[in-house]
């Protein structure tokens, strides 16, 4: 049996450890879009590639973000 | 938490938040490298177990003797390098999940001579960045050569890093000299042993306490050929409450958030209760003596280290 492990979450958490509340997307992914983070152990996307497709334009919180996210994954 | 003192502390904190994941596991007490291997397997699982349930931690600490346990015989069979392929794979492992690591190798020394009980710190670069050897080791059971500093290690989020081995604890001096060398976070690495279950606890408890700083206790659990390890790993305030507690005997992960900054502010803006000065400037208070205290060091114990204690 392989171990399997969720650990996108402990590299986005990371890749966003700098970011101050309340955010527009837009200005998300300016100061993160290019970091690159794994999604898998042998998977890597950009933080655009992520944030992109959320449908919110805004985030009050990290609460907000990264619930949005969890959903557009 | 009861920080500060009689006295009103003015002025903001600044502080980061540390993530600080605990892992208490039973360790093989190893008596071939291959034995090695499958610890260093486990604590690497541990990891990644951490990334999972705590996204975005800064710092994983691991017991005492969770590489190699301590076989009552063969413990010299299995010492390791301490730039050989075990430590290796936990630099990798740090710098993969980009998180700080705290780990106890028993050393085999490349300039000969004795086991070194050794903690180390691996940095989130998975490079290696503090080595501790422990300076009271278990004797008469524990061979091991006694180390000769405590040094402190700027860590992740303002943290200022010491690690203190287990029987260490049994010392006030240690825990006293990680403080005074500037640590604001002491990290205990433990294989600590029934019947000493409250030993653990209240020594813990009393150095958080004394030395008003975070504590780290990370403790084996687990039995193997002599001993059963307790666990109760705890990460404790710099007033000796406890922040989260894993229970006696079985693995278990805890983890806290704590803040350095504000034993920053504790040892610059405390009044009452800052042992960090009052320890050296006895009486400040009293007119006699300026101001400034009885500086001169009044201790019998440590006058003259040469000198033995008194016995009945």
């Amino acid at each position: 049996m392989v171990k399997e492990y969720m650990i996108a979450t402990h590299f986005i958490t990371r890749a966003l450890a700098d970011i101050d509340y309340p955010i527009s997307k837009v200005r998300l992914i300016d100061a993160v879009g290019s970091r690159e983070v794994k999604v898998d152990w042998n998977e890597v996307k950009t933080m655009r590639q992520l944030i992109e497709p959320i449908k919110i334009e805004k985030f009050d919180t990290a609460a907000s973000l990264f619930n949005a996210l969890g959903a557009s994954l | 938490m009861n920080i500060g003192s009689t006295h009103a502390i003015g002025g903001k904190v600044e502080t980061e938040t540390l993530s600080v994941v605990g892992v208490q596991v039973a360790p093989i007490s190893a008596q071939t490298i291959d034995d090695v291997d499958k610890n260093v397997d486990q604590l690497i699982d541990y990891m990644n177990k951490a990334a999972c349930g705590f996204p975005g931690f800064d710092l994983f600490v691991s017991a005492e003797c969770a590489l190699q346990g301590f076989h009552p015989t063969l413990w010299g069979k299995v010492l390791i390098d301490i730039d050989g392929p075990q430590i290796r794979r936990l630099q990798d492992k740090c710098k993969e999940l980009q998180v700080w690591g705290v780990f106890n190798p028993l050393i085999k020394p490349r300039e000969g001579g004795s086991l070194q009980n050794t903690a180390i710190i691996i940095n989130d670069q998975g490079e290696l960045v503090h080595k501790y050897v422990k300076m009271n080791p278990w004797i008469p059971g524990e061979p091991s050569h006694p180390g000769w500093e405590c040094p402190v290690t700027k860590g992740p989020k303002g943290s200022r890093l010491a690690t203190i081995i287990c029987a260490d604890g049994d010392y006030p001096e240690i825990w006293r000299e990680a403080a005074f060398n500037g640590a604001n976070i002491i990290i205990r690495l433990s294989h600590y042993m029934s019947p000493w279950d409250a030993a653990w606890e209240i020594t813990n408890k009393a150095m958080a306490y004394c030395n008003q700083c975070y504590v780290v206790g990370v403790n084996s659990v687990g039995i193997d050929e002599a001993y059963s390890y307790i666990g109760m790993s705890m990460v404790l305030n710099p007033d000796g409450t406890v922040i989260v507690q894993a229970p006696k005997g079985i693995p278990w992960i805890i983890k806290a958030d704590v803040y350095p900054g504000l034993i920053d502010q504790i040892r610059r803006k405390c009044v009452t209760s800052n042992f960090m000065f009052s320890f050296k400037h006895r009486g400040a208070a009293c007119p006699d003596f300026g101001g400034i205290g009885d500086t001169k060091c009044r201790y019998e114990a440590y006058k003259d280290w040469a000198k033995e204690a008194r016995l009945p």
